[in-house]
């Protein structure tokens, strides 16, 4: 890995985004602005949900914020990469970008690295404004959240990584991404917990990575539990963050050699 | 002169002559499976029709040499480019740049080879000239001590220092073509690889791009060009050596003024002010060095040229002159006509036609 292509890549990307100033303000600003109604909305509900959520910090606002917050990186994880190479390689980018010998894994780092860390600026100041509203976040417990985030992030990058073979092999993601972000969305105890879902859609939250980072990562932060508490949920979204990142890196592999093959890699 | 029909594999050389060649491809091919409708498809969707893009192709090209590959639509040009520059497999086979071979070390020959991307989307377009230039700086591994020099240097050679804070959205397509041309030194490549790099370009714009090429690429930096072009002008003014395609195979390949007259043919023009002159049909239809019908072209000035294609060379068009005048057609001169590159590369590409 050549960090010092990544880092050349995300100040490219990072100059385009804030050449265009208005539409960077309004992207900052609406993650700032929709903790708002989500602080109502949550405190309206909180009667209901909260015996619900009594192993993930009992406060529904909270509960929220931190499952917007890991959504809008599952989505970038997820989405990011295919629809970027995508346009690359209708431009004839992406053949540039392999044409120089940084080499392939730097490349698509790169070109997700900008994505990823503004949607982390976006959620840390999500969090901000919730501890601001009253949450309590336990930050003795940082380690666990940042390992819980790394370990969703690489699952979810393998995710992108399929999707992105995919589309380099034939120009489709067969809606893996829509898919994956609707399942996790409504599977993965984003807005509700999944103890509350009808036994036999739980069954399928199981497949679901983010059911297992979200539970482990609002125990660790809502709850303050330790790794040990947590470790079986850890290790489930470990297994699966290996497999899925497995999988993603032989896709893509497969895929740059079928276009090779093919003489596909750019269709400008 | 080397004007050669077809290009058997080269022989064995030996190491010193072998290290004076940039590149060497040897009975390159590819083919790439045909896309078929759907009805076809359905009826039979096991089988793969395929259609041969490259052919057993087979070429050298020495350190600062510009090669030119001509050709009509679909000869192959640009998937043998794409071949050297490791964004595609070759089927059989093999191509080395440098002496390193693209197949079973691609890594490597990436170093040495850098196609220039002509798609103008393929720049940052909301980033300046210099950024766009330091990001691949970075990419292709530029010491950062030296990127600051080195993007100073590819800036002046493609005449762009001026306007280097400039965002690239603004730039004109000649500006956008000369900085995916900085880009591409930026690596200092061994082997450039140039397709139809002037299609955008004006024609005047096309001509001092094609001297910038001449004068940098080949004169100073000793860079071996191989480039696929459709434009015969740039062609003569760019190429040592021009190979012609069609149909993925090489027809012919050699210098290019020696290829044209070679291959330019026995097309005359007899300039005379009386075409329907009793003597002249006969004449011509009764010698055995004129072949077909001449053919009388519009007057111009009183003098109307009549073309004729005279087997023999020279001697024969002498002896064809001297008994026209004795005939006493009137005739002014008698000149071979200089045949266009375009119409040599159809004339190549229609004799390896009709030999196929």
């Amino acid at each position: 890995m050549k960090f010092r292509a990544i880092g050349a890549l995300t100040r490219a990307t990072f100059l385009t985004a804030t050449s265009y100033r208005l539409r960077f303000v309004q992207a900052l600003l609406t993650s700032f602005i929709t903790v708002i109604p989500v602080f109502f909305v949550a405190r309206a509900l909180q009667p209901m949900m909260g015996p619900a959520i009594q192993r993930e910090g009992r406060d529904f606002f909270a509960f929220l914020v931190v499952g917007f917050v890991v959504m809008s990186l599952v989505v970038i994880c997820v989405d990011s990469l295919p629809s970027q190479v995508a346009g690359d390689i209708n431009n004839g980018f992406f053949e540039a970008l392999l044409g120089a010998p940084a080499g392939t894994p730097s490349v698509l780092v790169g070109l997700v690295a900008y994505p990823v860390l503004f949607t982390i600026l976006r959620g840390t100041l999500m969090l901000v404004l919730a501890a601001v509203l009253g949450v309590h976040l336990s930050l003795g417990r940082a380690p666990e959240m940042l390992l819980i985030v790394t370990l969703l992030a690489v699952a979810h990058f393998g995710v992108g990584l399929i999707a992105t073979g995919l589309m380099i092999a034939f120009r489709t993601t067969l809606s893996i991404p829509q898919v994956v972000i609707t399942a996790s969305g409504f599977l993965g105890g984003v807005y509700w917990p999944t103890s509350s879902i009808p036994s036999w859609v739980y069954k399928v939250s199981e497949f679901v990575p983010l059911t297992y980072g979200l539970r482990a990562l609002r125990q660790a932060a809502l709850d303050n539990k330790d790794l040990s508490q947590i470790a079986s949920d850890v290790l489930t979204l470990a297994a699966f963050a290996g497999c899925l990142m497995s999988l993603g890196i032989l896709a893509m592999s497969m895929a740059l050699s079928y276009a090779r093959r093919r003489g596909t890699l750019s269709q400008y | 002169m080397s004007v050669v029909p077809a290009q058997p594999p080269s022989p064995p050389v030996e190491a010193e002559h072998l290290a004076a060649f940039s590149v060497r491809v040897s009975a390159l091919s590819k083919r790439f499976p045909v896309r078929r409708g759907w009805g076809e498809s359905l009826r039979h969707p096991l089988s793969t029709r395929w259609v041969t893009s490259v052919d057993g192709i087979s070429f050298d090209v020495r350190r600062g040499e510009f090669f030119g590959l001509l050709g009509p639509n679909g000869a192959g040009k640009t998937t043998l480019l794409k071949m050297l520059a490791t964004f595609i497999t070759p089927d059989s086979g093999s191509a080395e740049i440098e002496g390193v071979d693209i197949t079973n070390a691609s890594a490597e020959a990436r170093r040495l080879v850098v196609p220039v991307i002509a798609s103008e989307r393929s720049l940052y377009w909301r980033l300046t000239a210099r950024e766009n230039l330091v990001l691949f700086a970075h990419l292709w591994s530029v010491s950062p001590v030296e990127i600051e020099a080195r993007v100073d240097d590819v800036l002046g050679v493609v005449d762009l220092r001026d306007t280097a804070a400039k965002l690239v959205g603004q730039f004109s397509s000649g500006m956008m073509q000369r900085l995916l041309i900085a880009r591409a030194l930026l690596a200092d490549p061994r082997v450039l690889l140039l397709d139809e790099p002037t299609r955008s370009l004006d024609p005047v714009s096309a001509r001092a791009f094609r001297r910038f090429l001449r004068e940098e690429l080949a004169e100073r930096r000793q860079c071996a060009v191989v480039i696929a072009t459709h434009s015969a002008e740039e062609a003569f003014d760019l190429c040592d050596r021009v190979a012609v395609l069609d149909r993925g195979k090489l027809l012919a390949v050699g210098v290019a003024s020696e290829l044209a007259r070679e291959l330019e043919g026995n097309r005359y023009l007899a300039w005379t002010t009386m075409p329907d002159h009793p003597n002249l049909r006969p004449l011509l239809l009764h010698d055995d060095s004129v072949d077909g019908s001449p053919v009388a072209l519009r007057e111009m000035e009183g003098w109307t040229p009549v073309l004729l294609e005279i087997r023999g060379g020279p001697a024969a068009a002498a002896e064809l002159l001297r008994d026209l005048v004795l005939q006493g057609v009137p005739l002014a001169a008698l000149e071979r006509v200089p045949m266009s590159l375009a119409a040599l590369v159809e004339r190549v590409v229609r004799r390896g036609r009709e030999g196929a």
